[in-house]
């Protein structure tokens, strides 16, 4: 098991090679088999290493040992956690893919996502990120629809741009910790431990805020992710929306929050409302909207900004809120873009009878019903909203609550067919996921019991830094106003 | 004279000489072929000696104050003979219809001249050495390719190159005016002293245009994106990659080692001549629908790309910069091999819609594509991800931070370039005209610049701590 996380990156990769040479009928089993394994696989490192705060499986190679640049791998709490739920979408996007070379893609997209997710080093996780964006191009070039070009396009150009800024803040990094004589490393634990100075850390955190919206498709940076949904097919869809998104949110989580702790502290007074002005636009946006994959896009856009709300409060709840939420919306997002049956050009999206239950329950865990995946992040957030910002909530609340609702009723009695596109295996391959949620959502504590406190781990360096650091300047504030 | 740091061009001067006795004597008016595999041998055996003098360490070695074999040069001489050799290999492909004899020649003859430019450390020299390398470049351009459009593509060639050789002998003689001396080392010296004559700047400032100019970096790039169409399109990639290194070698030299104190005013200028290069050829590159120019541009943005690493003044950008011309070269030769499949006898200049669904109809090709692409593009996992880390920090190193935010939105356009021709291979219709079929010499050009790309990519301090030696034997 020491290899385990390796095992993970390099099996979809040898996989995919397999697939693109075995004869016709043996591909398939290869692909799907590959899913299942890389699901059980995950599932292992969760049980085994998804208590701990401590990375477990740890594999670290020096990669460019000029720039502190590691081949570094490990998972703890939080990324065991979302490694999870991952290896559970692209299983179930395996069992829905249909053809030869979109499973190839998918397992191709698998390596990347895997390997970003364990990364432990900030330039592993901008190569394993960017390793996805062509992948997912692939897979909308064979199987999208009339918008399938402009949506590969707008996908890939956003995320490279995205990429590119981060790539920026990772040679500043570099940079800085050469001019304030430290050693130079990318990897997570001198990231957190040493902080780099405030004027790097304000030009990071508007890098950082820009890649990171970009890629999550925060409000108004939200068009590409509308067009995908459309333009695309299930597996595509499902991968996007539970894999893309929480994947950018969770570098934010992982590696931005370490790295311009201060800055994000200074400029909470402008971070959070611009952050819950985004939030509030693309609610309303969703009550206006009346294409269903258009609308699942803005449902993701919207727990993504709640994310960032949380990260941006800089406390401990809500940075823990935070990384609820993007375990609970990755697998809520995954299924709702998988249970909604599309038409060759994408123009209709319908709901097969039967399943419109799943349906319902994505739309209320995304919702926040109390008992559903997402819920106990939205409690927590609102706890750490407590103090001199809580009122902001209160709108954003009530209009997420009015949006529920009107998506629920367009979800579930709307546009229905009888004649599903999915097999029985293929809506088997669902439930993983749905347990997994329910799990999160009946009893956080125990299951996410490692994710929290990987993120307690990170959440008391940054904030308890960003604290101290507060402390230390009003204290010599108060020294200096004394005769 | 010690002539063993000299092996590889000794025995290119060898088999062009030969291969006029051979092509004479033995196989008169048979197919080029032949003369082809020869010159491939030839070269192969060529790069094997570079490799060898850079192994063995026979560097360091000055023939008076003429040639340097320094760990530069030697650099370069391996990219070099590598494009040529990647570029004998289109021409194979190439020889089955259009190919003539003597081109063979002409280009080892041309391969020779650039070899002993990157190695000139005197004007005379260097401007022999690229004359060398430029007027085998101008009998082919004139004497291959397609009828219509080769005569403007000649003309605007020999028209522009000569002025740009006019520029830089006049440039030279300025400078041995003021300085008494050609050879930059004694040059450099001049600039130390207290009385520096306004001639000598402008010389120094005519030189640096002259070079600018033959590597077709903006504004003065106009002429080279015909030449690049009208050429044949195996001349076209050896212009394009090794021509535009060389190119780009010899200006690295004089800027280093003969202008070496005017570094605070050459820095600067470079940066903005990167900067200007690079936005402009990727916006010019934009609205393409010809491959061939297409890549032209590209070939500029990469020469931007390049100017930007050693703008930024420091061994650690200019090491970037050599990191990226090396992928830029190789990736850019296996677009050339993608332009040739193109191509038919009636239509050697292919519009991007020839290639409409070539990745579902042939997907290894297009994987093969795909990663040459994706290099040149900058993306993971191939090694123009690390370009693009080394360039974006070589830049904030040295404090330039505009240009590296320049630099950092120059490169979504430079992919959506590239997407171009990838979205007409998978998301586009296929053509009804037929395609070239892909021979093994062009299938082996593909499958080896896409192993570099990836090998590079997963093992990128290999070739960076190569960059940081050739970097450092200059600065």
């Amino acid at each position: 098991m020491d290899y385990a996380l390796l095992i993970l990156v390099c099996m979809p990769l040898v996989c995919g090679l397999a697939t693109s040479v075995m004869p016709a009928g043996g591909w398939r089993i290869v692909a799907v088999g590959c899913g299942v394994l890389e699901a059980a696989l995950a599932l292992a490192v969760f049980y085994l290493a998804g208590a701990e705060a401590a990375p477990h499986f740890v594999v670290r190679y020096e990669w460019i040992p000029s720039l502190g640049i590691s081949f570094y791998l490990g998972a703890d709490g939080l990324s065991a956690a979302l490694l999870l739920a991952i290896a559970f979408v692209f299983m179930a996007a395996l069992y829905a893919a249909q053809g030869r070379g979109e499973s190839i893609a998918l397992l191709c997209a698998t390596a990347g996502a895997v390997g970003a997710t364990v990364a432990r080093d900030f330039f592993l996780y901008c190569f394993f990120c960017e390793m996805v964006v062509w992948p997912l191009c692939v897979l909308a070039a064979l199987r999208g629809g009339k918008y399938r070009e402009s949506a590969a396009l707008q996908f890939a150009l956003h995320n490279l741009l995205g990429g590119t800024l981060l790539l920026f803040v990772a040679a500043s990094a570099i940079y800085y910790q050469r001019q304030a004589g430290l050693m130079v490393s990318l990897a997570i634990e001198p990231l957190v431990s040493t902080p780099l100075p405030l004027s790097f850390q304000f030009m990071a955190l508007v890098a950082c805020a820009l890649a990171f919206a970009l890629r999550t498709s925060l409000f108004p940076f939200h068009t590409w992710a509308l067009l995908w949904h459309r333009a695309v097919d299930r597996s595509s869809s499902m991968v996007v929306a539970g894999v893309i998104l929480p994947l950018g949110a969770y570098g934010l989580l992982r590696f931005a929050l370490p790295l311009c702790t201060e800055a994000i502290g200074t400029w909470r007074v402008v971070n959070l409302p611009l952050l819950v002005a985004s939030a509030l636009a693309v609610t309303l946006l969703i009550l206006v909207e009346r294409h269903p994959l258009r609308q699942l896009s803005l449902i993701a856009s919207c727990q993504m900004a709640w994310v960032a709300i949380g990260i941006a409060s800089l406390s401990m709840e809500g940075v823990q809120g935070a990384a609820i939420i993007i375990i609970g919306a990755s697998i809520a997002g995954a299924v709702l873009s998988c249970l909604l049956e599309r038409d060759e050009e994408r123009t209709v999206a319908v709901v097969v009878s039967w399943s419109r239950w799943g349906v319902l329950w994505a739309v209320l865990t995304l919702a926040g019903l109390p008992g559903l995946g997402v819920f106990p992040g939205y409690l927590q957030i609102a706890i750490a909203g407590g103090g001199q910002w809580a009122w902001w909530l209160a709108p954003l609340g009530l209009v997420a609550v009015l949006c529920a609702v009107w998506s629920l009723r367009f979800f579930a009695f709307s546009g229905r067919t009888n004649t599903p596109q999915l097999s029985r295996n293929q809506y088997i391959a669902l439930l993983p996921l749905v347990l997994y949620s329910c799990v999160i959502g009946l009893y956080p504590p125990s299951i996410a019991q490692g994710s929290l406190s990987a993120v307690n781990e990170i959440a008391s360096m940054t904030v308890g830094s960003q604290r101290s650091s507060s402390a230390e300047a009003d204290s010599s504030a108060k020294s200096s106003e004394e005769p | 004279m010690d002539i063993s740091s000299f092996y590889s061009e000794v025995t290119l001067a060898l088999v062009a000489i030969g291969l006029v006795l051979v092509d004479a004597v033995l196989w008169p008016r048979q197919s080029s072929r032949g003369n082809g595999y020869l010159a491939l041998f030839g070269s192969l055996i060529a790069l094997t000696f570079s490799l060898w003098e850079w192994e063995a360490s026979a560097i360091g070695y000055s023939v008076g104050d003429a040639i340097s074999q320094d760990a530069f040069s030697a650099f370069f001489d391996v990219l070099i003979l590598s494009a040529a050799v990647g570029v004998l290999l289109l021409c194979l492909h190439e020889a089955q219809s259009r190919v003539r004899d003597e081109f063979y020649i002409l280009l080892l003859l041309s391969v020779l001249g650039m070899m002993l430019a990157v190695s000139a450390v005197d004007l005379l020299v260097a401007f022999l050495a690229l004359e060398l390398a430029g007027l085998p470049l101008y009998v082919l351009t004139a004497g291959e390719g397609r009828a219509g459009i080769r005569g403007e593509a000649a003309a605007k060639l020999l028209h522009w190159g000569l002025l740009s050789s006019a520029f830089f002998l006049f440039s030279a003689g300025l400078l041995y005016m003021a300085t008494g001396a050609t050879a930059l080392v004694d040059i450099a010296t001049y600039w130390s002293g207290e009385d520096v004559d306004d001639v000598a700047r402008i010389g120094a400032a005519l030189l640096v245009a002259s070079l600018l100019f033959k590597a077709g970096m903006v504004p003065f790039h106009y002429w080279l994106v015909d030449v690049r169409e009208g050429a044949t399109t195996s001349l076209s990639a050896f212009m394009a990659s090794a021509g535009a290194a060389s190119s780009l070698a010899i200006l690295v030299r004089i800027l280093t080692t003969g202008l070496g104190p005017l570094h605070p005013i050459w820095v600067p200028s470079i940066a903005a001549f990167a900067a200007l290069t690079i936005m402009a050829a990727a916006l010019m590159a934009l609205n393409q629908r010809s491959l061939k120019r297409l890549l032209a541009y590209l070939v500029v943005v990469q020469g931007g790309c390049f100017l930007a690493g050693f703008g930024s003044g420091r061994a650690e950008g200019l090491a970037a910069a050599l990191f990226w011309v090396v992928i830029a070269a190789l990736g850019i030769v296996a677009l050339f091999a993608v332009v040739l499949l193109g191509s038919s006898p009636r239509q050697t200049n292919p519009s991007l819609s020839a290639y409409g669904g070539l990745g579902r109809e042939r997907p290894w090709l297009g994987l093969l594509i795909s990663i040459s692409l994706l290099s040149v593009a900058g993306l993971p996992p191939t090694a123009g991800f690390h370009a693009r880390l080394f360039v974006v920090y070589a830049l904030v190193d040295a404090q330039l931070f505009w240009l590296a935010i320049l630099f950092v939105v120059s490169l979504p356009l430079t992919f959506y370039a590239c997407a171009r021709l990838w979205i007409y291979m998978y998301f586009r219709p296929v053509p009804t005209a037929l395609r070239a079929e892909p021979s093994a010499e062009l299938f082996a050009v593909l499958l080896l610049a896409a192993t570099a790309a990836l090998g590079f990519g997963f093992a990128p301090d290999i070739l960076m701590e190569t960059a940081r030696s050739a970097a450092a034997s200059l600065m």
